[in-house]
Parts: structure tokens; sequence; C-alpha cells
């Protein structure tokens, strides 16, 4: 049983054995699963962590691919073993011209040209040892072309291969640029150099850190000498002071830029004048820093010393002049009045300076002052007389020559006066023109006189005259024939005598005007001798004529006058010849300008003894006997009286038998024509004014009848209009080309016409030539002023209407390309140019002046003609001329004004159209 | 099949039927193993079949494996303690088994043949179990249930339905 038992125990034993055994082995299985999971979580997650940083490798890569292919460099992989290319990136295709394809036939060293190839391949041996590099190569490209490029490198193993990455960085436009900056840099410095300006910098505390050459061989010191200077003790000692104090002022006022000059003295002992531009910067490190240029002034300021000294000089001369000197400032306040005004006024410098001097001028010339004073702040320099009130009263004429003076900004800063005691001369003056008054209303009154008295007498006489002739026809006795006979003879003879006074008085008086004019000389002569012709053939003498000119020329003279010269002195010749010859002949012994004309008798000749004076007034040679020569003793007056007019001379000489008087002229040679001209011209080339259309204003019917036939015979229409009024209605129905308007008419005068036409008609620019009689007075400017644009003086010559007519039809083609060639001279392009500029610009000043015209803005009528004179006196004619000169004068009153502008307009639009129409 | 219900097998009969009876039934029963199981072990469950046939010629085979389930959830309270920590009620057991006494079982291992459990609870008294297994040990689970209830000392009732397919459908109800 005990065994039983005791086995029962063994066994229970090994069953909690066994279930220990059990216990155990699950728990160690638990542990093995616990590690198992904790394994397989860390292979998970080492398998994650794989995966992660696959991807990011991966991703690196792809960007240093991409990094590797886009880089804005060129690069390359090549073998350290064979020296091909492994690879190379797309910049590098760019940058080269070869593809990859053919990167990787070539070698390293095929970029490089042969020159450098075995430095290149020392270079990749030292690579070998492990050396990093940077350098500066020529590349070559595959279209030849070399670029500077700078290679840095590294070697790595790529493909199994060791290798090397290079970088290759294309300097070319780089290494320009750094070039030209160089160049510039050098330029600057050269610049700064060679400048004759000195040019340095310097510390606040005035320590040179810069100088350039011009500063060491201005002021003697070296550079090194200058940097252990300090810059003030450059500085002339009196002005160290002044100049550290001014730039201290500049530093704490931070002040930008400054210019100052004074002194220096160089090393040498010299004073040397800078004028001195600071300008406050900052160096390198930011320090502040002083850069100046400064410019040496020493002439200038010895020159402004001088002027000083030469302004002390002059107004101390002026002072001693006795000019009264007076300064006062822009608003007229005296700042200085100086002695020798003083003197003049006799108040004392105290009393005239810091007034305006008020109390110096009566009230009219307050005007005066205040205008010369506003003229002067406009920059004028005025001379002028007024009246000083001085200080006991009394006034005093003085000249002021006001000039206006100006601050160093150029600001009108006040007028210096220079004022001249003029009362003795005002005095002299106010008695000479009293003098001139009286000479002058004498002269008047006799002029006046003698006109009263020459018609005055003359009707009598005409009434003498027509009875006795009217007696004569009427039936009378033999003694009463004779004395009717004598009456007749006699009355004649008083009517040439004051015909001739009345000439006489006018020559020598030389209220004679000459109204030269172009003639063919030769002509002139030729019509004179065949007046007179019949004189000789009626008293058998004979009448010689011998003309020796230079062809082709056209002389200006007075044609009326000459002719009278020369009919008197033939005249008189065949008046004492009774037989033999008269002889006219006539050359220019000079020049064509010159003419000489001698006229020659046989008659009974003058005594030596009087050949002095037979030019004298009621002189004639004793033994002619009045009555068988008759003859008033004035006609050798006159004509001698016309030849001085005219400039010429006339000499008389006794022949052997007879007399010779020599006559010398210089008449300006004005046109050079063709003797084809002048021909036609005298024959009057009709063609000229053919279908031209004129109204002759004229009452009188014979001369209504005279220019109704030569105008026919030139074929021009006209119509007659028998007064102004009807003139205006012809006018007012008809264009025409031309009016011929008489002056003296019934009803309405050419005055008032013409004032009419030009203020209201449409047609009011027609060209309007006065006919006149009246011939005292009768100067050509009067009519122009009042309208006209020509004056012709009854009786007239054909050959004037003639030339008339064509000047106000025809363009002056020549004349005017004559004077456009001669005002560019001879260029052509300029004239073209000077035409253009002409034509606009009179236009526009025409229009302006119109304007101011009917605005009766007479003022402003002057400035313009003014404006434009210096054009008109180059293009225009000698009327245009005048016009315009009576225009800027202000002659017109203000209903005259706008006709005579009307008229000077209707002549600038023909010069216009007769410019245009100039071939160049 | 897991060694340990063929040791607490023969231990239950070994205690209810006493040494020699034990050794009969092993010797009767022709076993592959000769009846030497190890708890870590895992044996062809046919021979639980043959030992159950050969013990059950005294009382049918599913009251034998339902008074084995009741013999197991002690052994189970001895043994594994820690699954009945926090466990108040039965039901909360049941709902356990699947989703943590079979998982704990697959850590040590790994090849077991577990039993596909589901529960529902359709009320706050009752809960659906769904149990599916080819062994076809319903009455060693409704064992197991039994011997829960009892343990709590809560009075219950339980209804089996077979659904085919090797599906049983248990519902149990607490009647307290």
């Amino acid at each position: 049983m005990s065994s039983e038992s005791e086995i029962l125990l063994v066994l229970e034993r090994e069953r909690l054995a066994r279930k220990e055994s059990e216990r155990i082995l699950e728990t160690k299985t638990l542990e093995i699963y616990e590690q198992k999971l904790e394994i397989e979580t860390l292979r998970k997650e080492l398998h994650e962590e794989t995966n992660r940083k696959y991807l990011e490798i991966s991703r690196t890569q792809s960007i240093q691919q991409e990094v590797f292919e886009a880089h804005p460099f060129s690069i390359f992989i090549y073998s350290l073993q064979s020296l091909k290319i492994l690879n190379a990136n797309n910049t590098a295709v760019l940058e080269y011209g070869y593809s990859k394809e053919e990167f990787y036939k070539l070698l390293i060293t095929d970029l490089h040209n042969d020159d450098d190839k075995k430095s290149v391949l020392d270079h990749i041996g030292l690579i070998k040892l492990g050396v990093n590099t940077t350098k500066v190569w020529t590349h070559l490209k595959k279209d030849g072309s070399s670029a500077s490029v700078k290679i840095t490198g590294v070697s790595i193993e790529f493909e199994n291969e060791q290798a090397r990455v290079v970088v290759v960085e294309d300097i070319t436009q780089r290494m320009l640029l750094e070039e030209t900056n160089a160049m510039q840099q050098k330029k600057y410095i050269d610049l700064i150099d060679k400048s004759s300006d000195l040019i340095f910098r310097m510390s606040p505390e005035g320590n040179f850190s810069f100088v350039n050459k011009v500063t060491c061989t201005l002021t003697g010191f070296s550079e090194s000498e200058l940097q252990l200077k300090n810059f003030s003790e450059l500085i002339r000692p009196d002005y160290q002071k002044r100049v550290v104090n001014f730039y201290k002022f500049q530093f704490e006022s931070l002040t930008e830029n400054t210019y100052t000059e004074f002194p220096i003295i160089s090393k040498g002992g010299e004073e040397i004048w800078l004028g001195q531009n600071v300008n406050l910067s900052q160096n390198e490190s930011g320090l502040p820093e002083i850069s100046v240029i400064a410019r040496v002034i020493t002439e200038r300021k010895v020159f402004e010393k001088a002027l000083l000294r030469s302004e002390d000089k002059f107004r101390s001369i002026i002072e001693n002049m006795e000019l009264g000197l007076l300064e006062t400032d822009r608003d007229g306040k005296i700042v200085k009045a100086y002695k020798s005004f003083c003197a003049i006024v006799g108040y004392s410098p105290e009393e005239l300076e810091g007034n305006y001097g008020e109390f110096l001028l009566t009230d009219e010339d307050k005007e005066i002052m205040a205008k010369q004073q506003s003229n002067r702040r406009g920059g004028e320099t005025g001379v002028y007389e007024i009246q000083l009130i001085c200080k006991d009263q009394t006034k005093k004429w003085v000249m002021i020559s006001g000039a206006p003076f100006y601050d160093q900004n150029n600001r009108f800063a006040g007028s210096i006066g220079i004022h001249l005691d003029i009362s003795e001369r005002k005095i002299i003056e106010a008695q000479l023109i009293e003098a001139k008054n009286v000479a002058e209303e004498s002269l008047r009154a006799k002029e006046v006189f003698l006109a009263n008295i020459s018609h005055e007498i003359r009707t009598p006489l005409n009434a003498v005259i027509g009875l006795s002739q009217i007696l004569k026809a009427s039936e009378l006795n033999e003694d009463q024939k004779e004395m009717i006979k004598q009456v007749s003879l006699a009355s004649n003879n008083l009517l040439n005598l004051i015909n001739d006074i009345l000439l006489l008085s006018k020559t020598e008086a030389m209220g004679l005007q000459l109204k030269p004019s172009l003639h063919g000389i030769k002509n002139t002569l030729e019509e004179i001798v065949i007046m007179c012709a019949n004189g000789a053939k009626d008293k058998g003498v004979n009448f010689e004529l011998e003309l020796n000119f230079q062809e082709g020329y056209l002389h200006s003279f007075d044609k009326l006058r000459f002719t009278q010269v020369i009919q008197n002195l033939i005249s008189n010749a065949l008046k004492f010849t009774n037989e033999g010859y008269v002889k006219l002949s006539a050359s220019n012994p000079i020049d064509a300008s010159d003419i000489e004309i001698i006229i020659e008798d046989s008659g009974i000749g003058i005594p030596e003894d009087e050949l002095l004076t037979v030019f004298e007034d009621f002189t004639q040679a004793k033994n002619n006997n009045p009555e068988i020569y008759g003859g008033t003793g004035l006609g050798l007056s006159i004509v001698n009286n016309i030849v001085k007019l005219m400039d010429g001379s006339i000499h008389v000489e006794r022949l052997n038998q007879g007399t010779r008087f020599t006559l010398s002229f210089k008449f300006p040679v004005e046109v050079h024509q063709t003797n084809q001209l002048i021909n036609s011209e005298l024959e009057y080339d009709s063609t000229k004014l053919e279908g031209l259309s004129v109204l002759v204003a004229e009452d009188n019917e014979v001369n209504q009848l005279l220019i109704g036939k030569i105008l026919d015979s030139w074929g021009v229409n006209f119509e007659i209009a028998k007064d102004g009024q009807n003139a205006i209605k012809l006018m007012e129905d008809k264009d025409f080309d031309i009016v011929l308007m008489d002056i003296r008419m019934p009803i309405m005068n050419g005055l008032d016409a013409t004032a009419i036409i030009r203020t209201n008609l449409k047609n009011y620019f027609i060209p309007i030539i006065a006919l006149t009689a009246n011939s005292i007075g009768d100067d050509k400017s009067e009519y122009l002023s009042m309208g006209f644009n020509d004056v012709l003086l009854k009786p007239f010559q054909q050959e004037d209407l003639f030339n008339m007519l064509v000047h106000f039809s025809i363009n002056r083609n020549i004349e005017l390309r004559k004077k456009l060639l001669a005002a560019s001279q001879g260029d052509f392009g300029f004239a073209e140019t000077l035409r253009t500029i002409f034509i606009e610009d009179s236009l526009l000043r025409i229009a302006n002046m119109n304007l101011a015209a009917s605005e009766a803005r007479r003022y402003d009528v002057g400035m313009i003609a003014h404006s434009m004179k210096p054009a008109i006196q180059q293009l225009g004619s000698q009327n245009l001329v005048e016009l315009i000169r009576a225009l800027e004068i202000e002659e017109f009153d203000d209903i005259s004004l706008l006709p005579a502008v009307r008229s000077f307009e209707l002549c600038i639009l023909i010069l216009v159209e007769e410019l245009k129409s100039v071939i160049l | 099949m897991k060694g340990i219900i063929f040791t607490e097998f023969l231990e239950m009969v070994e205690r209810d039927y006493g040494f020699e009876a034990l050794n009969g039934i092993i010797d009767k029963s022709k076993l592959e193993s000769n009846g030497i199981y190890s708890g870590v072990g895992t044996y062809d469950f046919k021979e639980l079949g043959q030992l159950v046939k050969q013990l059950s010629t005294g009382m049918k085979e599913n009251e034998l494996l339902k008074k084995f389930g009741h013999y197991v959830f002690d052994t189970f309270y001895k043994n594994y303690g820690a699954f009945f920590a926090n466990i108040e009620y039965p039901f909360q057991l049941l709902e356990q088994v699947d989703s943590h006494i079979h998982r704990d079982v697959k850590k040590l291992y790994p090849d077991a043949e577990l039993p596909w459990f589901e529960t529902k609870r359709i009320g706050s008294d009752t809960m659906e179990m769904l149990y599916s297994s080819k062994r076809r040990m319903e009455y060693f689970a409704l064992g197991l249930m039994e011997a829960s209830f009892i343990h709590f000392s809560i009075n219950f009732s339980i209804n089996m339905e077979d659904k085919g397919n090797d599906t049983v459908l248990f519902t149990i109800k607490s009647t307290e």
C-alpha cells in the first residue's frame, strides 16, 4: 500500500512537473511570439525606410540630372584614364554646337587648341594626384570660334571609372567687360591726372588721402609731402581761420556742395588763388570724406583787383569831370549822391541819400523819369533832358545819361545817372530855334509873296496880251498898229521875265526838286534837237549834231530840267548867231556815267571880260541889245542853278568866232540794257501793255482826248470817268487794272476818290497813279501817303506814262532777280530761302498791319513798318521804301492811316506776286 | 486539436472514473498517439472522438461533451485567470471569446484550428451566438457557456438551433 501511495505521489509530482514545463513552454512561446512580432515590426519599418530612401535617392538623382542638364554652365564628365568625354549637359550642346553623340566621340583635350594641349595634359596629371582646381582656359567650339572659360572640376567615380566633372563658365563677355571697365577706370584716372584742376580727397580733419598730379605740380609739394600735411597748412595764414570755419560749417550743416575762394601758398612761396568746390562724401569704409575740385583763379583775382582799381579810377575821372553822378537802387531811391551832383543842385549828399529825390523834379519830368526808370529795368540805357529844381528853387536843364547796373546774379540792381548841366546850351538852343523859325517864316513869306505877285501880275498881263491881239485884228491906223505891236512885244517880254523870275526863285531857294528817272541820254538829246531844228532852219543857220555815246546804257536824271538846260543854251546860241553854225556834240569822256555836252556857235560871242559874270542874275553881255536879242538876262542864271542842282558843271569860253559852253554831268547808270531793249522801249513795246484795263479819271476834255489817243496806240483798254464819283461808280461795276486819277476834278476830287477806293471798294488794292499839274510843294511822298502809288506830272512825257503802266502791270522779273541775288550775295539756295521767308513774313506782317490800321493803332503800324523796312529796302522799289518810311515814322493821322496801309499792302502783294514769278 | 483538450479530457476521466477506467479507454481506443499527449502539442481531432466514443457507453456523447465543457471551464479559470479579470457578466465573456481569447490562442499556437463565433445582443438579457465548426463541438461549447453562468451564479436558459452548414445558433437568455 505504501508503495502504491508512493507511486501515486510520484505520478502526481510528474503530472505537476509536466504542467510546469508546459506552462514554461507557453511562457517562452509567448515571449518568442512577442519577439517575433517585434522583429516583424522592425522588418516592416526597415522595409518602409528602405523604400523611402530609395524614393528620395531616385528623386535626388532626377533633380541632379535636371540640374546637370539645365545648369547655366556647360558641364562635362570625362574619363581620367581615356580622357574621353563620358557625358555633357544640354548647355554644353547649346554652347559648343556638338550633339551629345558627337561629344561622346571626343576627348576632353579636343576642346582645347593645339598650343594648349600639352599644358592641359600636365594639368590632368596634377588632377590625378587629387588636386581640385579652378583655371581659365580657351575652349574651341564646333564652328571654330573660341571662348575664354573658367573651369572648375572635381574628381568622381562615374560608371566604374575614375572620372572628372568639370563646370565650364564662359567668361568671354565678363572678361571683355572687365577689360572695358579697366580701360574706363584708367581713363578716369588719366582724366583726374590730366585735369587742369586740382583734385584731391581728404578727411574732415584735413588730412589728404588722394591728390592728383596737378595738385602736386601747383603746390610744389610731392604726393608724400602732401600726405604728411594738413590742408589748412596750405592756406594763406590770414585766410586760414576763415576757410577752416567755412568748412566746419559745411560739415555741421551737412551742406553737400560748397564753393569758396581763397589763396594758398605754394612750396615756393607763391600765392595761388583757388576757386574750390567741396563735396561731402564717404570713403570705401563709409567714413566721411571731402572730395575737392579746385581751380586756379589767380588771374581772375588779379583781373578783378585791376577792375576794382580801374573802376575807382573811372569813378574819380567822372567825378572830376563836373558830371553830376547819382546812384539809385532798383526802386529809384538815391543810394549815393556824388559831390559833382550836389554841386549842380545845391543839396548836400545827406539831404539826398535815402530819398527818392522827387523834390528835384517838375511834375512833367516825373513822368519822363518814371518812363526812363522802367526802361532801365528792361535793360535800356537812355539819354534825356529834364529840368532839375535846385535847392534855391532855380531850375537847371540837365542832360541825363542813365544806365542800369546789375548784381552778380544779373538782376537789375539800380541805375547810375550822369547829369550834364546844359542850361547854357538850352538857352542858345532856344535862340537858334527862334532864329530858324524866323528865317523859315521869312522864306515862306517870300515864296508866298512871289507866287502871289506872279499870279497878280500875270492875270492883268494876260488881259493886256489878249486884248492887244484883239486890238491888232481891228481897224487901226499905222501909228496905232505900231503902238499895239510895241504893247504886245513889251507885254510878252514882261510875261517871260515873270516866268523866269519864278523859276529862278525856285532854283535859288533850292526848292526845286529833281525827279530823276531812267532815260536814254541819246534819245533825249535827239528829241531836243528836233524841237530846236526848226528855229535854226528859219534863221538859215546850220545845225550840226555829233553824238558819241557808249551804247546800251540808260541814265538816271530829271529829263524835264535837263531838257530845259540844253534847250536854253541852244536857243541862246541860235539867238546870237545869224550866220554860220550851231553845233551840239556829246560824248562819254571817261565812262558811261560821265556825260560831256558841248554847245558851240559862230555868233557874236561874249566879251572876254564878261565871261565870268554871264551866269549872274540879270546879266547880259553889254553889246547885247535887248531890243535886238530880247530875253530877260535870267536864262543863264537858271541854267547854272539847275546844273548845280544836278551836281554838274558848266563852263563858258570865247572862240575866235563865237562861244562854247561845256557841260559835264555824272548820271548814275542804273540799268544795263541791250540795244534792242532801248529801241523797243522807244517804240513802246505795246505787247507789254496789251489787254491792260485802265480807268482814266480826268475832267478836262482835251486831256481825255490826249490820254485816250496814247492809250489806244498801245492797245490799252480804257474808260473815262469825268470826276471822282463817276470813277468810283465805274469801279464798282468793273475790275480795272490801273487807275489814272486827276487830282483836281469837280464834284469829287482825286484825293477823296482815292480815299474812298482804298477804304471801301473791294478792289482797294488797285494801283492808283495821281495826275497833277501842281508843281510847287509837289513832294511825291505826300501823294504816296494819300494812298497813291505814284505820281505823273502834267504835262507828262509819253515815255513816263508808258513806264509807269509797265511798272504796275508786268512783273519786274529781271530787276527783282538781281535784287534777290544781291541780297543773298549770289547764293541761289539762300536766295530761294530769302524769297520764301520774305513772302511768308511780309504777308503775316501786312495782315497785322492792316488790323492795326483798322483799329487806328498808329504806333503798332509804325512798329510793324519798322520791322519790315530792312527787307523792303533790299527787295522793294523806291516808292515802297518811301512809303514804309512814312508809315514807320507815323506820318499819318487816323483818317489817312488806313488808305496808306492799304496802298502799302497792294505794293507788297504786287511785290510778292512778282517775287513768286522770279525764276532764279 | 490542441493537446490541452486531450490532457484535460484524460484528467476529467481519471478524476471522475478512476485511473484504471482511463487506461481501459486509452487501450480500447487504439489511438495513434497511444494516449501520450502534451498540453502544448497538437493532435488529431479523431482521437478525441474515439476516446469520447469509448467513454460514452454509459452516457450520451453530447452529454459527455457538455460535461467536459463544464470541466474545461474550471481549468481555464484556474490556469488563465487573466481572461476573467474585468469580466462581471457571462455575456461579456462570450463576446470576448472570438475577439480576445482566440486571438491569444493564435499567438501561442498559430496552427490551431479554432471554431468561429459571432455574438449579437438582441435585448438587455438576450444574446445570440452563432457557432460554426466542422468539428461539431457545439455541446462542448454549450457546456462552457453553462459553466460560465454557473460561475457567476446567474440563472439562464440556452436554446440551440441547427442552421445547417456546420452552423448552430445559440440563443442565450439570462433569467434573473
